[in-house]
C-alpha cells in the first residue's frame, strides 16, 4: 500500500482537515507536496475565475423537465382542490340533505306501521274520520255554543225572543231533569244528540242529565 | 426616519463615507457571488450599510466593522435566497446556454477551452449548496481566516473546514471533468 495521499486526503489538508501524519508525509514526500502544488493552483484558478470574469448569461429557455415539474406541481394542486372540496364544501352541505331525506323515510314508516300494524284494526287516520269521533266532537262544539248563547241572552243584547226561550227552557231542563230517565242506561244516553235536546225543546231531556249519572268510573 | 435626515445626521461612532469607500466594492462583489444577482446585490449592500448606520446609532456599535458588514451581507443574502423560491426554481430550471466573456487571448481553441473552464467552474460554483458556497467564497475569494469565517457565519471552526472541504472537492470534480 503506497503511503501517498490521496486527493481526498490532500483535498482535506487543503481544507486544513488534515492530521499531523498527513502534514508529516506531505513535507517528505516530493509527488505529494508536487499534487498538493497543484490542487492549491486549482483553486486559487476557481478563486481567480470567480473574481475576475463575469457570470456567464443565462438564457431564459426553460428546460422540458421544468415544464414537467410545473405541469406536475399544477396538476397537484387541482387535485388538491377538488379534495378540499369534497372535505369541506360538499360535506358541508350533505348532511342537511341527509336529515330531510332521514325525516321523510321516517314519517313514510310511520304511515305504513299505523296501516299495516294498527292494533285497533284501523289506521289512526282512519279511526281520526270514525263516526265516533266526529260526534264526540261536536259534542264539544255545541256545548260550547250553547254556553255562549245564555251568556247572550243574560245580556240583553236584543237577541231573538224565540232563542231565548229555548234557551233558557234548555236550561230549565237541565236543572230539572225528568223522573222518568233515571233508570235508563248509561251508554245510551251517552249517544243522544244534544242538539235535538235544545232546539225541539222535548221532555226527554236525557242526555243532560248524564252529568248526574254515575258511569261508573 | 427619512432617508434625508438619515444623510444629515453626523454622528461620531458612524465611519460614514469611509467606512463605505472601504467595504462597499468588496460587499457587492459578494453579494453578487453567494445571489448571482448584480441588482439584488447592490439593494443588499445598500440594506447593509443602512443597518450599520442604524447599529452605530445604538448602544453597542461594532468595533470590528469589516467583520460586522461581512456577516450582516451573508445573513441578508441567505434570507434573500430563502425568500426568492420563485428566482431559485426559474435559474434551477434555466440551462446555462452561452458564455458571453471577452477573451484576450489569439488561439482559438485556447479560447475555446478557457471559456469551457469557466464555464465548469461557474456552474459548478452555482451548484453548491449555500453554505459552502458561502464559506468557500469567504475562506478562499475574500481570504479570511478560518476562524473569522466561523465568526461571520456563526459556526464552530470544525464546521467551518468540513463545508470548505465538500465545496473544493466539488470544485476539483468540475475541473477535473474537463481536464
Amino acid at each position: 500500500m503506497s503511503p501517498c495521499l490521496s486527493d481526498d486526503r490532500l483535498t482535506r489538508v487543503v481544507a486544513e482537515l488534515g492530521t499531523n501524519a498527513e502534514l508529516a508525509h506531505l513535507a517528505t514526500c516530493v509527488t505529494c507536496t508536487g499534487r498538493y502544488r497543484r490542487l492549491t493552483g486549482e483553486v486559487d484558478l476557481i478563486r481567480r475565475v470567480l473574481l475576475t470574469t463575469a457570470e456567464p448569461q443565462r438564457r431564459a429557455v426553460r428546460s422540458r423537465w421544468g415544464s414537467v415539474a410545473a405541469v406536475a406541481a399544477l396538476s397537484a394542486a387541482g387535485v388538491a382542490a377538488l379534495f378540499w372540496i369534497e372535505i369541506t364544501a360538499w360535506r358541508a352541505i350533505q348532511p342537511a340533505s341527509d336529515l330531510a331525506q332521514a325525516e321523510q323515510m321516517s314519517a313514510t314508516l310511520a304511515d305504513v306501521t299505523a296501516a299495516l300494524f294498527s292494533v285497533d284494526g284501523e289506521p289512526q287516520v282512519a279511526l281520526a274520520d270514525s263516526p265516533a269521533v266526529v260526534a264526540l266532537e261536536q259534542d264539544a262544539a255545541l256545548e260550547q255554543d250553547s254556553t255562549v248563547d245564555v251568556a247572550r241572552c243574560g245580556e240583553g243584547t236584543g237577541q231573538d225572543d224565540a232563542e231565548c226561550a229555548a234557551v233558557s227552557s234548555g236550561l230549565e231542563n237541565l236543572e230539572n231533569p225528568s223522573p222518568s230517565v233515571e233508570g235508563s242506561d248509561a251508554s245510551d244516553l251517552e249517544l243522544q244528540d244534544p242538539m235535538n235536546v235544545i232546539e225541539m225543546d222535548e221532555p226527554e231531556r236525557t242526555v243532560l242529565e248524564t252529568d248526574n249519572v254515575d258511569l261508573g268510573g | 426616519m427619512g432617508e434625508n435626515e438619515i444623510i444629515s445626521v453626523d454622528s461620531e461612532s458612524w465611519p460614514g463615507e469611509d467606512l463605505v469607500r472601504a467595504h462597499h466594492g468588496r460587499l457587492r462583489r459578494l453579494c453578487e457571488l453567494l445571489l448571482g444577482d448584480r441588482e439584488e446585490a447592490e439593494e443588499i449592500v445598500q440594506d447593509t450599510f443602512m443597518k450599520a448606520y442604524e447599529a452605530s446609532m445604538g448602544p453597542s456599535a461594532p468595533n470590528d466593522w469589516s467583520a460586522w458588514l461581512t456577516r450582516v451581507a451573508v445573513n441578508a443574502c441567505r434570507d434573500r435566497r430563502r425568500a426568492g423560491w420563485w428566482m431559485r426554481f426559474r435559474r434551477w430550471t434555466d440551462r446555462v446556454e452561452d458564455v458571453a466573456l471577452a477573451a484576450s487571448d489569439p488561439d482559438p481553441a485556447d479560447v475555446a477551452a478557457r471559456r469551457h473552464v469557466r464555464q465548469q467552474i461557474w456552474s459548478a460554483f452555482r451548484g453548491l449548496p449555500d453554505r459552502q458556497r458561502e464559506v468557500f467564497v469567504l475562506r478562499h475569494v475574500e481570504e479570511y481566516s478560518t476562524a473569522e469565517v466561523a465568526e461571520a457565519l456563526g459556526l464552530s471552526s470544525g464546521s467551518v473546514k468540513r463545508h470548505l472541504f465538500r465545496a473544493i472537492r466539488k470544485l476539483r470534480d468540475a475541473l477535473g471533468d474537463v481536464q
